[in-house]
């Protein structure tokens, strides 16, 4: 049975409670505010509003490759209820739900959905998320893979005019119910937003070589046959020459996809990148944006040793922006074991095992909130109406604080809807 | 008789032969709209005038007559959806994706069940590093990378090794990341086997940095198309994960 999650969400309003109990009772509805497909509640745009009881939000979405794509945003109560938001679809779409509301795009538009109702606005664009983030001042900036540069123009999906930048990714500037789109060069690895700007890590891309070379990179005999660039993306830089900040021709772009952070101007992640004189498969990376070299520690355990993980693990982590102090980095790996290393040498130590492994997983995520880490995965054998729990953890101890279960049931009503990112409700 | 007529006439019987095992009807000019219309139902997005064309040029290039060609296309294209149809996931069995994950080597390839436009043929892509690969993802979108972390594939997805060296692999994987990047999508699978095409289907994508780099070729069946089950099947490949 679950237990009411979220010990400070408020009970719903008695007007809530009535329609929510008309959905029960007649099924399908016939009322403008909401219908149903199977037992979730189809909220309509125009009476759609953010429940205060709902906890978690999920967006599911056909993949790119598919022939047709669609896609819902999930709303999850306390109770396990599902309401629905319909979009257009986006492979790899990522939540952003902070003080202003619930954001999150499809290739259409872009949504805020708020305890006052759901605000969208035209914002075209293509159909895979490379990341999201919430401005500081407000407003949200969005990053989008959308490929090489002549063929994405021909196709009508990349701007005009401009200089040649090879392969494109789209940053998106969200406000103010409006959108504003421009395309940048490369295919990031890495992004994080520091301060108010948001900075990738990618091979070096064709209009930076020259750039790059004058900075030291080199091409290599194999694959990636270019080192990584850091560079600024957003806020649109004024020429290459100002958005390129550092190159590192030991840097082979294999980072951790799920999340890094940005602590005083640096970028902080894990890497498999293989270090010189170690053996150890994994490396703590501290990228200073200002154009100072990336650092990379290989991590130990506490004995010096090389920690006995494969390099695998690394593409499904995701590092916490929380840590209990600022020469320690704390993170999940795609094992589903929660680690923290201290910054300096790359000591870790091993704190939990969450027993989550997203690696191996579609159906497993994870998501941070302060202290605490989210983990979102299968309970049983997969079934398309299967049981998911969510579960919140002291993300140092481990200790469980809440677990909700689910019943998300995305493959029953569309079996090509795959699960993709998650956001929780903010404290407080 | 000179040796290119006698060629003519064996393969005219020889497609006479399977367009009446592919169930073509009396009239001549009938048979050849009847296996033109069935090739486009299997190649989705492809307009039978868009085949005509093809099959007209491939007919011209080769010396075979046009309802040949088509024959030998026609009769590639349902092998390989049956080929397909045998591996694609069903519905009552377990979960219907899974992460793709890491590959073996740079080079490698994987090949997943999916389905165009309703018609099954698979998808299949090649891995540029051991965490990415490039593939052209569908119709009205360009070839791009994409990380294996983060992409889904369908139960039943079978990553391979293509047997060559490291380094020769390795070539393969970096000029199609280099390369054909670059491309919009090619519907017409049933005649795809142009290395340096402006457009690219996944199966052609594959096939064509190994041809291109190695002149290896994957595919299993020849004839004028290559479709993703015909590199699965290829005496090149070799399964080392099923997913």
């Amino acid at each position: 049975m679950n237990r009411q999650f979220f010990g400070h969400v408020r009970a719903p309003g008695r007007g809530l409670r009535v329609l929510v109990a008309l959905c029960l009772v007649m099924g399908v509805l016939a009322t403008s505010g909401c219908s149903s497909v199977d037992r979730w509640k189809i909220l309509d745009g125009s009476t759609a509003a953010l429940a205060d009881d709902v906890v978690m939000a999920v967006y599911v979405s056909h993949q790119s490759s598919d022939s047709s794509m669609s896609g819902y945003v999930l709303l999850v109560d306390s109770h396990g209820g599902v309401s629905a938001v319909r979009t257009s679809g986006m492979d790899l779409a990522q939540l952003v739900w902070d003080e202003q509301g619930l954001f999150f795009s499809d290739t259409d538009k872009d949504y805020l959905l708020t305890g006052q109702g759901l605000d969208t606005w035209a914002s075209s664009k293509t159909d895979v998320q490379v990341a999201a983030f919430s401005k500081p001042g407000g407003g949200h900036v969005s990053v989008y893979n959308l490929g090489f540069g002549d063929s994405a123009r021909d196709l009508g999906q990349a701007d005009e005019g401009g200089e040649d930048l090879g392969y494109i990714e789209q940053v998106v500037d969200s406000g103010d119910g409006g959108s504003s789109r421009y395309d940048v060069a490369g295919f990031s690895s890495v992004t994080a937003l520091c301060g108010s700007s948001v900075f990738s890590v990618s091979e070096v891309g064709d209009p930076y070589v020259s750039l790059a070379q004058a900075m030291g990179a080199s091409q290599r005999t194999s694959a990636p046959v270019w080192p990584d660039m850091l560079t600024q993306i957003y806020p649109k830089p004024l020429s290459l020459e100002e958005g390129l900040k550092s190159v590192d021709q030991d840097s082979i772009g294999d980072y951790a996809l799920r999340g890094s952070v940005c602590r005083d101007g640096s970028i902080l992640t894990i890497s498999a990148n293989p270090m010189k004189n170690t053996n150890a498969a994994l490396s703590v990376v501290t990228w200073p944006t200002d154009g100072r070299p990336r650092v990379a520690q290989p991590i130990v355990g506490p004995d010096g040793k090389a920690l006995p993980v494969g390099s695998e693990i690394v593409s499904g982590t995701s590092v916490a922006e929380w840590s209990p102090d600022s020469d320690h980095l704390v993170w999940i790996g795609g094992d589903g074991v929660v680690r923290s290393t201290e910054l300096s040498h790359g000591t870790t130590t091993t704190l939990w095992d969450s027993g989550a492994e997203r690696i191996r997983s579609p159906y497993t995520t994870f998501a941070f909130s302060g202290s605490t880490v989210y983990v979102l995965d299968p309970v049983g054998a997969w079934a398309p109406d299967m049981q998911m729990r969510l579960r919140s953890h002291d993300l140092v101890t481990g200790e469980t604080r809440e677990v909700l279960t689910v019943k998300l049931g995305f493959e029953r009503v569309d079996k090509g809807l795959c699960l993709r990112g998650i956001a929780i409700r903010p404290a407080g | 008789m000179k040796r290119r007529n006698k060629n003519r006439i064996v393969a005219g019987l020889i497609a006479t032969t399977l367009a009446m095992s592919l169930g073509a009807i009396q009239s001549p000019a009938f048979a050849a709209t009847d296996l033109l219309g069935e090739l486009a139902a299997l190649n989705p997005g492809v307009s039978t005038n868009e085949l005509q064309s093809a099959v007209r040029i491939e007919a011209e290039k080769t010396g075979q007559s046009e309802m040949e060609v088509m024959a030998v296309a026609l009769q590639e294209a349902r092998v390989s959806a049956a080929a397909a149809s045998g591996n694609a996931v069903r519905s009552s069995g377990g979960n219907t994706t899974v992460i793709l994950g890491d590959g073996a080597f740079p080079g490698d390839v994987f090949i997943s069940p999916a389905s165009t436009l309703f018609i099954e043929h698979g998808h299949t892509g090649i891995y540029y590093t051991t965490k990415m690969i490039v593939e052209a993802p569908g119709p009205d979108k360009v070839s791009r990378s994409m990380y294996t972390a983060t992409f889904s594939v369908g139960v039943g997805t079978v990553k391979q090794y293509v047997n060559v060296s490291y380094a020769d692999g390795d070539k393969a994987g970096t000029h199609a990341y280099v390369n054909l990047r670059n491309k919009p999508y090619n519907n017409n699978f049933a005649m795809n086997k142009n290395i340096t095409a402006s457009s690219m289907n996944c199966s052609q994508l594959v096939w064509a940095a190994y041809m291109y780099t190695l002149n290896v070729d994957l595919d299993s069946n020849g004839g004028l198309g290559v479709y993703p089950y015909d590199i699965k099947n290829s005496p090149r490949t070799v399964t080392y994960q099923t997913l």
